[in-house]
């Protein structure tokens, strides 16, 4: 008896761990949606792209939002704005290099200020963000959106079981902290960058 | 005979310049009416947003099609006006006032 008891709170103690435990999240989302929007301003029209080149893990608890990690890459050569002229100068030596970077990543740190309701926490997301092989620390603002379930819906299977995590943020840099033309061409392009961050990550449970 | 056929040939040169640079002149101001009026560069690709319905992610795809721009614009225009001043290096010959 005491055997058969001991054996169920076990059983439902290690139930409710595995309930408990960190889920990770695969961003390179199957169904290509994941951007990050990019835009400076510029003598006649702001530059505006999207990078699409995204993936990375991010580990979260339902139950613990604010214990939140992981790193999202961005391919470097999947910038793109509409002219393919300035494609060419974005992705060439005077700007990004991306032969040499082939990478932009964010690899988060610390979640400050963790505060959820219905599945949306919204919080401080500290990390090191690293554009042209130069990291600094960053901190920004972010929503973190929990899906329970929804992976199938989305990808039109609902007998696939899974969730999904949405991650949204926008910040702002300065390219010359990068090493992006320091102090050029400051009359014609802008020195400040503007990153918006609205990318899907998937657990499909097998 | 000679000059006069020399100077028909300017002036019908200059003719024809001119025309050509009214051509230009409008043809590329149609065009870029035509195509859109896109006030920023030329594009080759065109944004257009889309949104996921599951996540509400709104995501950009690309049209490959090309949208001209001002610097298009100002190409045939600058065109236009070289055509037209290249005109005038047709003058004919002013006659010379006839001496009493």
């Amino acid at each position: 008896m005491k055997t058969s008891l001991l054996i169920c709170v076990t059983s439902l103690g290690l139930a409710a761990s595995l309930a408990a435990a960190p889920i990770s999240f695969d961003f390179k989302d199957p169904k290509g949606v994941n951007a990050i929007q990019f835009s400076l301003d510029s003598v006649l029209e702001p530059i505006a792209g999207t990078a699409s080149g995204i993936t990375g893990k991010v580990s979260f608890d339902p139950a613990n939002p604010g214990a939140t990690t992981g790193k999202i890459n961005v391919a470097t050569k999947s910038l793109v704005v509409p002219n393919s002229m300035m494609n060419g100068h974005l992705l060439g030596d005077g700007w990004l290099n991306a032969p040499a970077n082939p990478e932009i990543t964010f690899e988060l740190t610390t979640l400050a200020g963790a505060k959820t309701a219905n599945n949306v926490t919204s919080a401080i997301a500290t990390g090191k963000f690293t554009l042209k092989g130069v990291t600094k620390e960053i901190k920004v603002p972010v929503t973190i959106t929990y899906l329970p379930d929804a992976f199938g819906k989305r990808m039109n299977k609902p007998e696939i079981k899974g969730d999904l995590l949405v991650l949204r943020g926008e910040f702002t840099i300065t390219r010359g902290d990068y090493g992006i033309q320091p102090g050029q061409n400051e009359d014609k392009v802008n020195t400040e960058i503007k990153l918006s961050l609205a990318v899907v990550g998937s657990a499909p449970k097998a | 005979m000679i000059t006069g056929f020399r100077l028909m040939r300017k002036s019908a040169f200059r003719s024809i310049l001119a025309a050509g640079a009214l051509l230009t002149f409008v043809g590329s101001i149609g065009y870029w009416l035509a195509m859109g009026a896109h006030r920023g560069w030329s594009q080759n690709r065109v944004p257009v947003t889309q949104t996921d319905e599951v996540t509400g992610i709104a995501f950009t795809t690309y049209e490959n099609r090309f949208v001209p721009g001002i610097d298009v614009l100002g190409a045939g225009v600058a065109l236009a006006a070289f055509f037209f001043a290249l005109s005038f290096m047709f003058r004919s010959p002013q006659p010379l006032p006839a001496t009493p």
